[in-house]
């Protein structure tokens, strides 16, 4: 800083680039602004680690599947702010509960859209998304600024495979599969009925 | 989509209304508490010139208790009956009803004279109401009627109100031994229409037994094979089952096999839930 009292204070700074803008030595651009880009050395990728794990009930008649504990671990190397990385993950896994059990977008026999309005396409809500226990592990990335990784994905893409695979828990004693989502009601209860008759057959 | 343009009065008797909604040529309609009737005019399922607006009417409002009946106005919102503001001698089963009944914002609005009057196949009041031998009270140009409810809902979506009829209220008989009563539902979710609803009402012990299944056909279905297991005595599950299968040969003859699984879960949630009320 050059100048009489060699200081200036950053609320001036601001003031000025804002507010006085004719007081800026002439040529300089009003405002406060810096934009900076950056590529990590490995620009393949850095992704979010995570591992989910789902107890679930369910009804082998009318199919309901009861979410009973979700847990999360997951890791997104350093975290720059943790409760957005926490808030993140909750709701890619209520993105990812729809998947698993909700969202779909049938067709009639004659091609007709069955789920035009939300009365019909089913987007799960705050009642059916359970309270999910996370824990993180960090493991900075050696190859990006901090240590940071992706996350956005860490919470939606698993929980059709951990929903899925805890249904197919439910029933390993008949072998039912469960290879279609969303899981819905009369889905379930249709693998569930197929695979009790396939164990009849054999017996 | 918002609603074609309508006219809007809100009479003060009962009369006034009922002659409002009897002109010839207006194609006019009660409105109580909007939440079914305001969607299907903003997406032009219904259309109409005029909008008779129930809610002043004070005798639509009254609710009461005599040694044989509790009365509910037509105008009472399922949230005033998931609080608890009017009298549940049923074991709790309105409330617990109620509570299930879409999302709280509809509850608030929402009335049980407006859900029986539209008679959706999927409704929770009109299976319940069955289930507890409830008469509705109807007032029109010709003076009032009543008729069980269980005759008054004929099919989706149609009653046997005709031309300048409201619904006052309801007379919901009480028995003499305690009620118990169970209940269950299967929604895809929360807020969601049912696909499958059952009621289990049990007069005292060993008592007269009522099975109502609703949201599987046009209109709720009495199981009088499943009654007769549960008043038999008999605590098996599995027999239970046989007879609801058995009945749904009869009433509902065109379900598919899943459906018949359903139906038979909810019904014998039902009874276990009965069994759990004191
Ligand atoms: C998102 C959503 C979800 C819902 N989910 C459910 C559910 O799970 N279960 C369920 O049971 N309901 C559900 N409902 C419907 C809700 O319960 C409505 O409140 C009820 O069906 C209608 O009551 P209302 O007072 O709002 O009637 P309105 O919408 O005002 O009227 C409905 C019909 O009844 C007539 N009517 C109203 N009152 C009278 C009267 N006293 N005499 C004669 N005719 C009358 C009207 O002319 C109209 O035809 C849902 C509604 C919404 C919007």
């Amino acid at each position: 800083m050059h100048g009489p009292s060699g200081k200036v204070s950053v609320g001036e700074i601001a003031f000025i680039a804002n507010v006085r803008q004719d007081k800026l030595p002439t040529g300089m651009e009003p405002l406060l602004e810096a934009i900076g880009t950056y590529e990590p050395t490995i620009s393949g990728g850095v992704f979010a680690y995570g591992t989910h794990a789902v107890v679930v009930a369910v009804d082998p008649d009318s199919g309901v599947v009861e979410l009973l504990d979700y847990v999360v671990a997951e890791d997104c190397g350093t975290m720059i702010n943790p409760m957005i990385v926490d808030g993140q993950v909750q709701g890619g896994i209520a993105q990812g509960i729809g998947t698993a059990l909700y969202e779909e977008i049938p067709y009639d026999e004659l091609g007709q859209p069955l789920a035009t309005t939300f009365g019909d396409y089913m987007v799960p809500c705050a009642p059916e998304i359970p309270d999910v226990r996370l824990a993180h592990l960090i493991s900075p990335a050696t190859a990006t600024e901090y240590g940071v990784k992706g996350l956005g994905e860490g919470g939606a893409i698993a929980p059709p495979a951990a929903i899925a695979n805890a249904v197919a828990d439910a029933f390993r004693s008949i072998r039912a599969s469960f290879n279609e989502t969303p899981l819905t009601p009369r889905r379930v209860s249709e693998a569930v009925d197929a695979a009790r008759h396939t164990k009849d057959a054999a017996a | 989509m918002k609603s074609a343009p309508f006219d809007y009065v809100r009479p003060r008797t009962v009369a006034e209304a009922s002659a409002l909604l009897a002109q010839a040529g207006v194609n006019a309609a009660a409105i109580a508490g909007g939440q079914s009737l305001v969607p299907m005019l903003n997406l032009r399922v219904a259309q109409v010139d005029l909008l008779v607006d129930l809610s002043r009417l004070d005798e639509l409002k009254a609710v009461g208790e005599t040694s044989e009946n509790l009365q509910i106005g037509a105008l009472t919102t399922h949230a005033a009956i998931e609080d608890g503001m009017i009298p549940d001698p049923f074991g709790g089963l309105m409330r617990r009803v109620a509570s299930t009944i879409s999302y709280r914002a509809v509850r608030n609005y929402g009335t049980i004279g407006g859900s029986i009057a539209l008679a959706d196949p999927a409704a929770d009041w009109t299976g319940c109401l069955i289930a507890l031998g409830a008469v509705v009270r109807i007032g029109g140009r010709n003076g009032a009627r009543e008729q069980a409810v269980e005759d008054f809902v004929q099919g989706t979506y149609s009653t046997s109100l005709g031309p300048g009829e409201v619904i006052l209220g309801f007379d919901v008989p009480r028995s003499d031994a305690p009620l118990r009563c169970g209940f269950a539902k299967v929604a895809r979710k929360s807020g969601a229409f049912a696909n499958s609803i059952a009621y289990v009402v049990v007069q005292g012990r060993g008592g007269l037994v009522t099975v109502v299944l609703a949201a599987a056909a046009p209109r709720p279905i009495v199981l009088a094979g499943a009654a007769r297991h549960l008043a038999s005595g008999v605590d098996s599950e599995d027999a239970l089952r046989a007879a609801v299968a058995d009945d749904l040969k009869t009433y509902l003859p065109d379900a598919d096999p899943y459906e018949t699984r359903l139906h038979i879960s909810t019904v014998v949630r039902a009874a276990r839930d009965m069994r759990t009320q004191t």
